[in-house]
């Protein structure tokens, strides 16, 4: 087994996550009721034979973190110490363990197991036979600098977050959404892509850290008010009932929305006004120097972590609710393609309950490396053969030309220009006139994308010039798919809001979207989300 | 940042060793931006004025290890830590440089599971079930491999082929993490013996730089204790030990006679006479201490009672135990200046 990982162990977006993990242990709970709370937070998008795999499986799979050296919180008498994430109607949060530390743990038992783990090594594109099944892998191994091919009779795609396609984004540096381009390029189907999970608070500067999670307004107290440029506390007028209080969705379009309408803070953000809290109240525990009270210190200063002033917060890109199209054995549209992950649709519909992404990696990964370690028994390993040859040297060759282009631009200046047109046409509110006008732009950047980006730095080892050369390509690719989708779908629901479709359309739309690049042109289609278990009730709910 | 100017100046050691016969120190000039970290600082440098600048980063949160640096000589995580007017920024201390600002921080066997994989499935490991225990545990894994413990430890750098090596706080806090998950210690304390604990010079500057408030030093020292009881140390040092217990619990002194006598022998002893009596011509030589110091009976008491656990062992959970206040107007805020100041977290956020 070989795993390639662009990023540091640990890295990507689980290693900046929450790390609690819904699974039904308590005796109150149980597996129906998981499924009942997840599916019903998903707005009946999910698809639910996915939904019913991953919550029977739950508990075995995080509890398996145990027995490889995870600690989670207990009680003194033994028992697991469960809080109830938002959204879920029993105590199911597992939680105490950083997740770095989780993936440190899962890599140091792969390795004692006889894993071969790369950091650094960027998949660029998937290779296949003459069938068209997936064979293995052409890599920049940007440790060294070098171009590297992998041949397998199975690959599982685990490539994670997309996060860093928009220009203000909660995921770490490698979250480019990498595993999706290279999906699209070999023709896979891909479901929901317009699924985009933001959330309402996150750091609005400096610009290192911008994007990264403030959490939401209970965090703070009972009293968070939230105001835009103009001194005015404007949630009432999005959610009479909750106001800042409200569900992240409607929080984050709310401040979205303040924000691109001019009424935004010197930095791009709304302000959290928290003087009326008392910092000792509820979850901020600055006497305890949680990390959040030490983040806000250190970006923001103690008068504003110590609630005497208020701070800037902006909305921020997380999580990828759509993605390649899995069946419950984790296999995709093309033979010897295997996904687990965030790189994968649709497991929680059009909202992801909190503490469901973790369990879904435990899950998911698990029934991956099964399914792929009793297919490497029955496919014959391939054979290099001319034709899989001349396409490992027709990528090296197009790695090198990157590097080797008499002029062009740089790619860091190019990510940029797609992060915010995905941020501003492709955010966290959508409108048909712009989202056609975002495809346009993304179709022209996809061409600067492979025709003048150009690598400036010349060293071959951690080349980040030449990494991002690559990314940029990727994000094109996948900005376009996720336009794509949003454009397609004409109703809101969950995260997805049309300002021209305000209504949830449960006769129209309960589908999913579906993509498919068919020789660079992308085929959209629909189909009907498996309702296998329920279905909402008979009247369309008001958005 | 304080001060009007709208730029910042920074010094970065830069240096390839496939290319460059020396470091070279090159100085640049950034915009100023409100709260800028370090990272920001070095991310500007790589997309305006120089796009082969090498320097890591990941998660942005102090989790990953990857952006530690040195900036004015000390060990920061770059992700976190306020950039300078005019700061120097330079790879960590007494480690293998790749380029610029990136060391060698090994690969991911030697970094995560540098002992044998065979042993290692071999040893059951078994379920923490205690929160005390738990929260020992965690002041171990929740090490972030940033290696900046072993780019300030004074025994690391005078490890040299040829002589006995010493593994390093890093690893060492590693070793002891996986003997508090497992049934059985063995292989472990096999593997911390061959890193030869007694060279730690116990002088603090690993607990001190930690950036994530963890007690590599005292790590070490619970792994020599496990060695000690497990009758697994060389007779050299057990004796060493032993004689060191016995002669401070008779008399509160430590007889550096009897200590050399009994950790050499009698014969063996003769060899340290040339540097005794250079030591006595120049009046460097000890006095014996004779009979009982003024408090040796409470020192004797005090050892007793620590074997008999009834005082508290020293603690290698993380150090933002006892650093709680009670309000944050009086919270000793982590100065950049002071890395011993608490960092922490208790309850984190859902995701």
């Amino acid at each position: 087994v070989v795993v390639l990982s662009k990023g540091p162990v640990p890295g990507g977006a689980t290693s900046v996550a929450g790390g609690v993990m819904q699974a039904a242990v308590d005796p109150s709970d149980s597996p129906d009721q998981h499924f009942h709370d997840t599916v019903l937070g998903g707005h009946y998008l999910n698809d639910q034979r996915l939904v019913r795999t991953f919550v029977n499986r739950a508990a075995e799979k995080v509890l398996d973190l145990e027995r490889y050296g995870c600690a989670f919180d207990r009680r003194d008498d033994g028992s697991l110490d469960l809080r109830v994430p938002a959204g879920a109607s029993r105590k199911r949060g597992i939680e105490g363990e950083v997740m770095s530390n989780v993936q440190k743990i899962l890599a140091q038992r792969s390795l004692e197991l006889g894993a071969a783990i790369f950091e650094y090594v960027m998949v660029t594109r998937l290779l296949q036979d003459e069938q068209g099944a997936v064979v293995g892998a052409v890599a920049l191994d940007f440790a060294r600098g070098d171009v590297v091919a992998f041949l397998s009779p199975v690959t599982i795609l685990a490539s994670g977050a997309v996060g860093r396609v928009y220009a203000v984004t909660a995921c770490p540096r490698s979250s480019t959404g990498d595993g999706l381009a290279l999906a699209r390029r070999i023709g896979a189907r891909m479901v929901n892509l317009e699924m985009m999970q933001f959330i309402p608070l996150a750091y609005a500067y400096p610009e290192f850290i911008r994007g990264f999670t403030l959490g939401e307004a209970p965090n703070y107290g009972k009293n968070t008010r939230f105001l835009n440029s103009q001194g005015e506390r404007y949630m009432p007028g999005y959610d009479a009932a909750r106001a800042e209080y409200a569900t992240r969705d409607v929080a984050a379009r709310a401040n979205y929305v303040e924000i691109q309408a001019g009424r935004g803070s010197p930095h791009g953000g709304i302000w959290v006004d928290t003087s009326a809290n008392d910092p000792l109240d509820g979850l901020y525990q600055p006497h305890k120097l949680a990390d959040r009270y030490r983040m806000i210190v250190d970006f923001y200063g103690p008068a504003k972590a110590n609630f005497e002033e208020p701070f800037e917060a902006t909305p921020s890109a997380l999580f990828l609710m759509g993605g390649v199209e899995i069946d419950s054995e984790c296999s995709t549209s093309v033979p010897g393609l295997l996904a687990a992950g965030e790189v994968t649709g649709n497991l929680h519909g059009a909202n992801r309950l909190g503490a469901n992404a973790l369990t879904e990696i435990q899950v998911f990964g698990a029934i991956a490396g099964e399914r792929g370690a009793h297919l490497s028994r029955e496919v014959r390993s391939p054979a290099v053969s001319p034709a899989l040859r001349a396409t490992i040297a027709d990528e090296r060759r197009a790695l090198r030309v990157l590097r080797e282009r008499p002029r062009g631009r740089r790619a860091c200046d190019v990510k940029h220009e797609i992060q915010r047109l995905m941020w501003d046409r492709v955010g966290v509110v959508r409108e048909g006139g712009r989202l056609q006008a975002a495809l346009g732009e993304l179709g022209r950047l996809r061409g600067v994308t492979r025709e003048e980006v150009r690598v400036f730095s010349e060293v071959d080892r951690f080349n980040y010039d030449w990494v991002e050369a690559v990314e940029v390509s990727f994000m094109a690719d996948v900005g376009e798919m996720m336009a794509a989708a949003a454009l397609m779908r004409t109703e809101s629901r969950g995260a997805h809001h049309r300002a021209d479709h305000p209504q949830t359309d449960n006769q129209g739309w309960l589908k999913e979207t579906v993509v498919r690049d068919d020789g660079g042109t992308l085929r959209l289609s629909t189909q009907p989300v498996r309702l296998t278990e329920i279905s909402p009730p008979p009247l369309d709910a008001t958005h | 940042l304080s001060g009007a100017s709208r730029t910042l100046s920074v010094e970065i050691v830069r240096f390839d060793p496939e290319r460059d016969a020396a470091a070279r120190t090159v100085r640049y000039v950034v915009p100023r931006e409100d709260g800028m970290v370090v990272a920001d600082v070095l991310q500007h440098v790589y997309e305006h004025e120089a796009p082969d600048l090498g320097f890591l980063w990941e998660c942005r949160t102090r989790r990953c290890g990857t952006c530690a640096v040195r900036m004015n000589d000390r060990p920061v995580l770059g992700c976190s830590e306020p950039a300078r007017e005019g700061m120097r920024l330079a790879p960590l201390a007494d480690l293998a440089v790749v380029r610029d600002l990136v060391v060698d921080r090994l690969g991911l066997r030697p970094r995560l599971a540098p002992w044998s994989g065979a042993d290692s499935l071999a040893t059951p490991l078994r379920v923490l079930e205690r929160p005390a225990e738990i929260e020992e545990y965690r002041g171990l894994s929740e090490c972030i491999d940033c290696f900046i413990c072993d780019s300030v430890c004074p025994a690391l750098k005078v490890n040299a082929p040829g002589r006995a090596r010493f593994a390093g706080p890093r690893e060492l806090i590693r070793t002891e993490a996986q003997i508090q998950r497992r049934a059985e210690s063995m292989p472990w304390l096999g593997h911390a013996r061959e890193g030869h604990l007694s060279l730690c010079t116990r002088c603090f500057a690993c607990t001190e730089a930690c950036p994530r408030d963890l007690r590599p030093m005292e790590a070490i020292g619970a792994l020599t204790g496990r060695l000690f009881e497990s009758g697994d140390l060389d007779s050299h040092k057990r004796a060493h030990i032993g004689t060191f217990l016995d002669s401070v619990r008779k008399g509160g002194w430590l007889d550096e006679f009897r200590l050399l006598v009994d950790v050499y022998g009698l014969v063996g002893v003769l060899r340290f006479v040339p540097q005794a009596l250079v030591m006595l011509s120049r009046g460097k030589l000890p006095k014996p201490h004779l009979g009982t110091s003024p408090q040796g009976r409470q020192i004797g008491e005090l050892l007793d009672a620590l074997e008999k656990g009834a005082l508290p062992r020293p603690s290698i959970a993380t150090k933002r135990e006892g650093t709680k206040t009670p309000h944050p107007s009086d919270t000793p805020l982590r100065s950049a200046h002071n890395p011993l100041n608490p960092v922490a977290d208790s309850k984190r956020p859902e995701d």
